[in-house]
């Protein structure tokens, strides 16, 4: 490898961090201000997470994933780790369902709707294992707005988060 | 050089005619020609000088114009100024009623010492705005963060009143900071007796905000409207605090006890100051003899 490409390689890695910290820290403060104040709630961060990691595959997808879940955890001020765990397990559907060629078909808005499921699964089943009660009637209340407000979301990020991974892909996120 | 010549000798005109007209005039003799000439100049000037002075009535008027809208800016400026402090006072209207109802409550209450704090974060389902900055991002707890922490004396498992009634209890501390749990987070129980029958139960956090009456005997008196305070039992709050109002009651003969909702007193969304319990006096628990 010349200098010349391992430069534009380690300025691909770079900006992909700096680019993955800052959409994570944007999605933890919508997650902390203007979200809860919404009537349905959309879940930017499994949306984001989703997405790269149908883009990126899943080593990227389980780093945001972490990343983001650790966010939102340090935020909350329910069980640390509720937030991480449930992500991680959206990342591994996601990411197992990457493909290279990224377009927004069936399979895709399929994988954000089961994410979302799994997510809400996995936190609420995290938080039953503290002093809180598992609100699954609100769960069930609650995940048909999610679901639609999700893959909306996801529909209207994947092009901005489609053109950031080809801006980026040089070189896998190094962390 | 015939040029020069030509342009000296006309200046050297032009300065006598100048001198010559400034000599008749010291003595007098240019006044009939200068009355003659004002006259003439006076036919044109009336005119011009209306001219003259409607533009410069305009340009006062554009002056003007701009000193009104200058004005106009500046007036906006202090009704601006005016309605923020108009607010700014009426908050501390409110305020002062505010903080009268809980020296009132501390004159009620002279056994507890109690800790002033003023809420910087809430979240949980379907509360609103206050001076919030910032939320759980998890809609099903019902939490919120105040600002004093370890450093004011705060210790995890106080009491967090209103002058209204009881809030929850702290759940986390910082140095300060710290974190209320709700009584409608479903993390939440605390003892609580009916005001009118002295029934006894645990007021429980439910789904949405919602508080629910458990664990009250099946043979107990227990109604719609009935006011539901703290016990006191166990310690952790002191008693007689209000909690809220009975709304339901669900009674089945099968089951070992009888539930009952409860309508919260104190209204969580549109909580600002609250009140932390750093001491009381427990409530000395009754053991069988």
């Amino acid at each position: 490898m010349s200098a010349r490409s391992r430069q534009r390689g380690l300025f691909a890695t770079q900006a992909n961090m700096y680019m993955a910290a800052l959409l994570l820290l944007v999605a933890t403060l919508l997650h902390g201000t203007l979200i809860p104040m919404l009537p349905w709630r959309p879940d930017v961060m499994l949306v984001l997470v989703v997405t790269w990691s149908l883009l990126r595959g899943l080593r990227e997808g389980l780093l945001w994933a972490f990343a983001g879940g650790i966010l939102l955890d340090l935020l909350s001020g329910g069980p640390f780790g509720a937030f991480t765990i449930a992500l991680l397990a959206a990342a591994l559907l996601a990411g197992a369902v990457h493909r290279a060629a990224f377009h927004v078909g069936l399979l895709q808005v399929g994988v954000v709707a089961l994410s979302t499921f799994i997510y809400e699964a996995v936190y609420l089943a995290a938080l039953a294992t503290t002093e809180h009660a598992a609100s699954w009637g609100l769960l069930a209340r609650n995940l048909g707005p999610s679901l639609l407000l999700n893959i909306l979301l996801f529909i209207v990020l994947s092009r901005p988060l489609a053109w950031l991974n080809r801006k980026t892909a040089a070189e896998s996120l190094e962390w | 050089m015939l040029r020069f010549v030509e342009r000296s000798w006309l200046l050297v005109v032009l300065i006598g005619l100048a001198l010559a007209g400034y000599g008749l005039h010291q003595a007098g003799r240019l006044a009939p020609v200068q009355r003659a000439a004002s006259d003439v100049f006076a036919v044109a000037q009336g005119p011009l000088t209306a001219v003259s002075g409607r533009a410069t009535g305009v340009i006062d008027s554009v002056r003007r114009f701009e000193a009104m809208d200058q004005e106009n800016a500046d007036l906006r400026a202090e009704v601006a100024r005016l309605a923020v402090e108009n607010l700014r006072l009426t908050e501390a209207a409110a305020e002062n009623v505010r903080l009268r109802e809980a020296v009132g409550f501390k004159e009620a209450n002279p056994a507890l010492t109690i800790l002033g704090a003023e809420v910087i974060e809430r979240g949980g389902q379907g509360l609103v705005t206050g001076r919030v900055v910032s939320r759980d991002p998890s809609p099903y707890l019902s939490q919120l963060t105040i600002n004093v922490g370890r450093r004011d004396g705060v210790k995890e498992g106080m009491p967090v009143v209103t002058p209204q009634g009881l809030v929850g209890r702290i759940s986390r501390v910082g140095d300060r900071t710290a974190r209320v749990l709700l009584l409608t987070d479903t993390a939440s129980a605390v003892n609580a007796k009916t005001m009118r029958g002295r029934v006894t139960g645990v007021v429980e956090g439910a789904e949405e905000g919602r508080l629910a009456l458990r664990f009250v005997e099946q043979g107990a008196e227990l109604k719609v409207g009935d006011i539901v305070l703290t016990s006191g039992l166990g310690g952790s709050f002191p008693a007689g605090q209000p909690i809220g109002q009975v709304t339901a009651v669900r009674q089945k003969d099968i089951d070992l006890f009888q539930d009952a909702d409860v309508r919260p007193i104190v209204d969580f969304s549109r909580l600002e100051e609250v009140l932390v319990i750093t001491g009381f006096e427990a409530t000395p628990v009754e053991t069988a003899r």
